[in-house]
């Protein structure tokens, strides 16, 4: 008991100094990575060397499959360690001392996750909240608010299993910011969801980010394009890009082309030499979009970059490099 | 926070537990079977009463002495009707008692004459046998309701009824709530697993030590009071009928066996099962882990071929059989303590296996 009383006052200064500081304005809400690298039994090297600076609001990660996106996540969420480097939060390094500060500073919604079966959608948040050490009275109050705010109040009463997907990750992003986290981390939150709910959960996370930092990581180009000013692209483990959309764009320009081909024999010959982004069949034509920095025929005109062919033309620059 | 609250929720979650809940039906069933005869039929006030512990097989208190000459009416008319079915077919064995009966036997013989002059006819341990149990047919009879009565009062020397049944509880319990505890306690952890939720969870700020020992204990005291509630409810009932027949009861032995005996064993075998669980990260091989230790603690006989002591360190569960009343003296006290210090012990190392479980690599800064 008494070991309890003494962990329960330690977590109760915690959140007074985070709460104190940030009235004070002198705790900003941002991630500081530098230096990171983390392999796996020394060998296989996810991340190699991160140097980045997340600020207030929203920020994207982008990154193919296996670019190290969610090994990021789980050390920014305190699930693994780093194997070399330092990362601050709120301007408090992630060591082992500090853990239990750093998880009551973040929210996190893992990419792959769900409840037992049986609760109910406010027993879900009821576990969450208790997990969150908040007291009873907040509870109640703020699983309120959540489900108002992932608009899932009406469907409170409901069991998890009886929940579609996207409802299922509406209530992982309640879970996220029950205790108002001041950064709260979503790795792939519209995966598999229909895009209905891809853009309600975007609209909620944008809500959340205006006084919150949010960390969003997906593969999902539109989604990252849709709700984030500032990302960065990781590549093999490594930081490809981190800057503002509009200079990734801004990057694409003059290596975006379209042209009309005759035939399949012709189609299969351009993209042995050029990365072709798209293919549309005509009865006599295709037509096709080509990142090339170089005009890849007489008849090319070029495009405004999108920002998918801007994200292609980064990880084809860094697959070049390699 | 308090830490109560997630044990309430634990708790909570439990009660509706499937698995909880069958458990809970299985150990019903397993008490009515054990305990039904005496809850309806003791004590003893008639013969349908005599009839139903006759086929339960507790033969214990039926059985009344004869006087001399009924004993040997019975077992004349007994050698009488002898047959080679007696012997299971076997005729060599039934010249050689008949023999015996028409030479040697004559019903003014004492039961001891009897026996001398057999042994003196016959060797065959197997025969010596027989006779043994001709003679004890004999000599014994199922007895009145009132001697039944008197011969239950007479070894109770004292003390109630429902001590006895207490102590049998709290054997019985011991084994089969350990072994019923198997699944409850082996698969409270891995539904984190199974359902997905281990990265939320890890992700909370509470630490390893509150969440393990807060929903350990949620379960635990979920699976105790249930069955602490069904003992409190068999003694009252059993209590009532003692009462009503005017017999000596004793409400609150049950306590006192609940409190040494049932706690600290389901307290050290349900955290060894979530310890078990922890190790190996695989329910599946937890249950059989812990299905042998614990039939090695019911039986150790069945390990070692060494009988079973009723105190005996290396077993947590004190076994009780008869239902004897064992005295709670030194040895009692310390085992129970060394289980206790044993369950505090696992309990702290559970909390570390789940805390190292995905976050070790943090011990290695």
């Amino acid at each position: 008991m008494l070991y309890f009383a003494n962990k329960s006052l330690g977590i109760f200064v915690i959140l007074c100094y985070v709460n104190e500081s940030i009235r004070k304005g002198d705790c900003l809400m941002s991630i500081t990575v530098q230096h990171l690298s983390k392999s796996y039994r020394g060998k296989v090297n996810v991340l190699h060397n991160m140097n980045l600076v997340i600020p207030q609001g929203m920020y994207g990660l982008l990154g193919r499959n296996g670019a190290g996106k969610t090994t990021f996540m789980r050390i920014l969420s305190t699930l693994l360690a780093p194997s070399s480097g330092t990362v601050e939060i709120s301007s408090i390094p992630l060591n082992k001392r500090n853990i239990p500060q750093i998880k009551a500073l973040i929210g996190y919604l893992p990419q792959e996750f769900n409840f037992y079966p049986n609760l109910r959608i406010d027993e879900a948040l009821d576990y969450m909240g208790i997990l969150y050490m908040m007291d009873e009275k907040k509870r109640t109050r703020r699983i309120e608010e959540v489900l108002m705010e992932v608009n899932l109040f009406h469907e409170r009463s409901k069991k998890v299993k009886q929940l579609s997907g996207g409802m299922r990750r509406r209530l992982g992003i309640a879970q996220a910011i029950l205790h108002e986290p001041q950064v709260l981390i979503v790795d792939e939150p519209t995966a598999g969801v229909d895009p209905l709910e891809r853009i309600s959960i975007r609209n909620l996370l944008s809500d959340y980010s205006k006084n919150h930092t949010v960390l969003l990581s997906s593969h999902i180009v539109e989604d990252i394009a849709a709700t984030c000013q500032q990302i960065a692209v990781l590549n093999n483990g490594q930081v490809a890009y981190n800057g503002g959309l509009k200079e990734l764009i801004k990057r694409g320009k003059g290596a975006v082309w379209s042209c009309t081909l005759q035939n399949v024999q012709e189609l299969d010959e351009m993209k042995r030499n050029h990365t072709v982004i798209s293919s549309q069949y005509f009865e006599n034509s295709i037509e096709v979009r080509i990142l090339s920095k170089q005009k890849p025929n007489t008849s090319s005109v070029a495009l405004e970059p999108s920002i998918e062919d801007a994200y292609m033309l980064l990880l084809e620059e860094g697959s070049d490099r390699k | 926070m308090r830490p109560w609250e997630l044990m309430r929720f634990e708790i909570r979650q439990q009660v509706r537990n499937p698995i909880f809940l069958i458990i809970t039906a299985i150990f019903l069933v397993f008490v009515y079977s054990e305990f039904s005869i005496y809850l309806f039929h003791y004590p003893v006030k008639s013969q349908q009463d005599i009839e139903a512990i006759s086929a339960s097989g507790r033969h214990d208190y039926l059985y009344v002495k004869r006087d001399t000459v009924e004993a040997n009416k019975v077992l004349q008319d007994s050698f009488d009707q002898l047959s080679v079915e007696d012997f299971g077919g076997n005729t060599a064995d039934y010249n050689v008692v008949r023999q015996w009966v028409d030479t040697k036997y004559h019903d003014s013989m004492t039961m001891e004459e009897v026996m001398v002059s057999f042994a003196e006819q016959v060797d065959s341990p197997r025969l010596k046998d027989f006779l043994n149990k001709r003679i004890q047919r004999a000599t014994e009879k199922i007895g009145t309701p009132e001697q039944i009565n008197n011969n239950i009062l007479q070894e109770l020397q004292g003390e109630s009824f429902a001590a006895k049944i207490s102590m049998i509880y709290g054997d019985r319990t011991q084994v089969v709530a350990s072994l019923l505890a198997i699944p409850l306690f082996a698969f409270l952890f891995a539904k984190d697993r199974r359902y997905q939720m281990t990265e939320l969870i890890r992700t909370k700020p509470m630490d390893a030590y509150r969440y393990v020992t807060c929903r350990y204990m949620g379960c635990y005291i979920t699976y105790i009071s249930m069955i602490i509630g069904i003992g409190v409810i068999l003694n009252l009932w059993l209590c009532i009928n003692l009462h009503q027949a005017g017999w000596k009861i004793d409400v609150i032995v049950m306590f006192k066996d609940i409190i040494v005996f049932i706690l600290p064993s389901m307290l050290f075998i349900t955290v060894f099962i979530v310890l078990i669980y922890f190790l190996s990260s695989n329910e599946l091989v937890t249950v059989p882990i812990c299905l042998i230790y614990i039939i090695f603690n019911i039986t150790m006989k069945a390990f070692t071929g060494k009988h079973d002591n009723d105190i005996n360190w290396f077993q947590y569960i004190i076994r009780n059989e008869d239902g004897v009343s064992l005295p709670v003296d030194w040895s009692m006290i310390s085992h129970r303590v060394l289980y206790l210090v044993l369950f505090i012990v696992l309990l702290g190392a559970s909390c570390v296996m789940w805390q190292s479980n995905k976050t070790r690599l943090w011990g290695r800064e």
